[in-house]
């Protein structure tokens, strides 16, 4: 399939944000100390469009770690659907992919969706670091979760619109008129270790008592740092908090993760993952099994977040390689 | 858009003492079709939400019948609410007893403790359609005399099926002794006093995690195939529509894909009994 682009010149890049700020709430990539954080700009001043991975990815603002989903009181619950426009601008091709790949579970979560149908995506081009495995997990190319996406070009920039609001930004005077055809745009590099997410799938669940989990989980802290910095991790708890009177007060939907080792209790105590090893391994079986086959994709693009993050040095591409092989 | 989290009031109708730890909830409700099996999202604004299993039989209409037992939060403070108190439910979720299969069919039912809750409904409706079922046998364990639920439907059932029943110690809680005259023994030592076969019959069992196995030990030994066992098993399902991930196990959601499952289905799956 061809792609039809549209030139932008740098300079103009500011003129673009600010349109884009009119309307929305923009978030991008600043600088935070010596990482990079996606969070709310005001001028295009603060943002860097030239940054490696964020540690936090964009599901902070998709599924927020602590997010009221109702009030209630004597009466009932009430919904508290929310109603901010939001608007990534410069989001990687990993994370705009994460994002299409969380649509596909939470696309009838009225929460989620609210958010989502209010959004303005704008992806970025990137250049991939020594933890990037996106091309693995087949999330290094073009994603429609991107309204629009800016590929750099020398000292310019290629804007592809991916949807209605895609083309409307596109056909602004700040866009220079003559357009540039494509066959694809993706990320092309040569990944630390290449693997075979075919074997890993199926063999996932055959291999189940493979020592690469043994070897894993002696080394895994439980911190949920991966899961936490994971765009895909989406596992939550919920809780009511209530105010000064008993029976008003909130109903919140929090961040939770697989690995505690609370997870899988039931009532009465009875904990079906009591070992971190089978804790360890659900993180994978869910990622490269079960969400395969509910919805035909990994709930990993590569992002290597939970390499750069995790204070065991565990990397997530050895467990496969040595699951899997390539 | 349909929030699908959000929860409905219901009026307790009716609270029932069953054990020194287990009550039922009788909650009205309309227009509310289930089948046995299915499980409601139980909320106490404040408390939290809770996955309960459903008791009562579809045939019972304008009500829905929870049996609980207190061992959290949420159930914890069910148990200090009275007939007139409201709560709040969601729901119908997850696959049932599946009552066209088995159809026709002689029906081993096992259950244990708690088990048992889940497993009445399903008992009751197939009772209640008693002329499209062959032979139905109850096999009912309790920890002691004291932790036996519905002993005021025991007669019932023992006039409609062939009720065993038994108790892993006749000892009450509190170490007295109960007089309980009955069967001594784990519910898998009820198979051994069935004179008749159930290789052609479907086994149903609900109980704790650690019953399974060895129910299905009996089942097997007794020439029943795999596929013929359908088990309903317990998670934490916080919501009850395939998103939380807590009842996951592997590639299966307990609140979509069970909580009843063909043994056949699941017996390579890891982790699930």
């Amino acid at each position: 399939m061809t792609l039809m682009g549209k030139i932008i010149k740098k300079e103009n890049l500011k003129r673009l944000f600010d349109d884009v700020s009119r309307e929305f709430k923009v978030i991008a990539p600043v600088k935070k100390g010596e990482d990079y954080v996606l969070s709310e700009v005001e001028s295009f001043s603060d943002v860097v469009l030239d940054y490696p991975t964020t540690i936090l990815p964009p599901k902070k603002f998709l599924l927020p770690y602590k997010e009221p989903i109702f009030a209630f009181d004597a009466e009932g619950f009430k919904d508290l659907i929310p109603d901010e426009k939001i608007a990534f601008f410069g989001l990687h091709l990993c994370d705009a992919n994460a994002i299409g790949r969380l649509d596909l579970v939470f696309w009838n979560d009225p929460y989620y969706r609210a958010r989502r149908d209010r959004m303005l995506i704008i992806g970025i081009s990137c250049k991939p670091t020594e933890t990037c495995f996106c091309k693995s997990m087949k999330a290094n190319s073009l994603t429609n979760a991107c309204d629009l996406f800016l590929l750099a070009k020398d000292d310019k920039y290629i804007g592809f619109s991916m949807t209605e609001k895609g083309r409307k930004i596109v056909s602004q005077l700040y866009f220079e008129p003559e357009t540039v055809n494509v066959e694809e745009v993706k990320i092309e590099y040569e990944e630390k270790l290449s693997l075979n997410l075919y074997k890993v799938e199926r063999k996932i669940l055959e291999d189940y008592n493979n020592p690469v989990w043994d070897e894993t989980a002696k080394k895994c802290l439980a911190c949920t740092n991966c899961t936490v910095v994971c765009p895909l991790c989406y596992c939550f708890d919920v809780v009511d908090e209530t105010f000064i009177f008993p029976g008003e007060g909130l109903r919140f939907r929090c961040w939770d993760s697989c690995l505690l080792l609370s997870f899988a209790r039931v009532a009465g105590g009875h904990n079906f993952r009591r070992d971190l090893k089978a804790r360890y391994r659900n993180v994978y079986t869910h990622k490269f099994k079960t969400y395969i086959d509910e919805f035909g994709v990994p709930s990993c693009v590569g992002c290597g977040r939970c390499i750069i993050f995790c204070p065991a040095n565990i990397d997530m591409r050895e467990v496969l390689f040595k699951l899997g092989g390539v | 858009m349909e929030n699908i989290y959000k929860p409905f009031k219901s009026k307790i109708l009716k609270v029932v003492d069953q054990t020194y730890d287990t009550k039922v909830f009788r909650l009205e409700v309309k227009n509310f079709k289930y089948m046995p099996g299915q499980f409601v999202e139980l909320s106490i604004p404040g408390v939290g939400e809770a996955p309960i299993s459903i008791t009562s039989s579809p045939h019972e209409e304008g009500y829905i019948d929870l049996c609980v037992r207190r061992v959290g939060n949420v159930t914890n403070a069910l148990h200090r609410m009275k007939a007139g108190d409201h709560v709040w439910i969601r729901g119908p979720y997850g696959v049932g007893f599946p009552f066209e299969t088995i159809k026709g069919k002689d029906i081993v039912y096992v259950a244990g403790g708690i088990g048992m809750a889940p497993l009445r409904s399903s008992l009751n409706y197939v009772l209640h359609n008693k002329k499209d079922f062959g032979k139905i046998t109850l096999l009912y364990g309790a920890r002691t005399p004291a932790d036996l639920l519905y002993k005021d439907e025991f007669d019932r059932w023992a006039n409609e099926c062939n009720f065993l029943v038994t108790v892993d110690s006749e000892k009450l809680p509190d170490g007295r002794s109960s007089g309980w005259k009955g069967n001594i023994g784990v519910v898998t030592t009820l198979f051994a006093k069935l004179n008749y076969s159930i290789k052609d019959s479907i086994g149903i069992v609900c109980g704790p995690p650690a019953m399974y196995k060895f129910v299905i030990q009996e089942f097997r030994k007794a020439g029943m195939p795999d596929s013929s066992i359908y088990l309903s098993l317990e998670r934490h399902m916080k919501c009850g529509v395939g998103k939380c991930q807590h009842c996951q196990i592997n590639n299966r959601y307990v609140c979509i894909d069970g909580p009843v499952f063909n043994y056949a289905d699941i017996k390579n799956l890891p982790e699930s009994i």
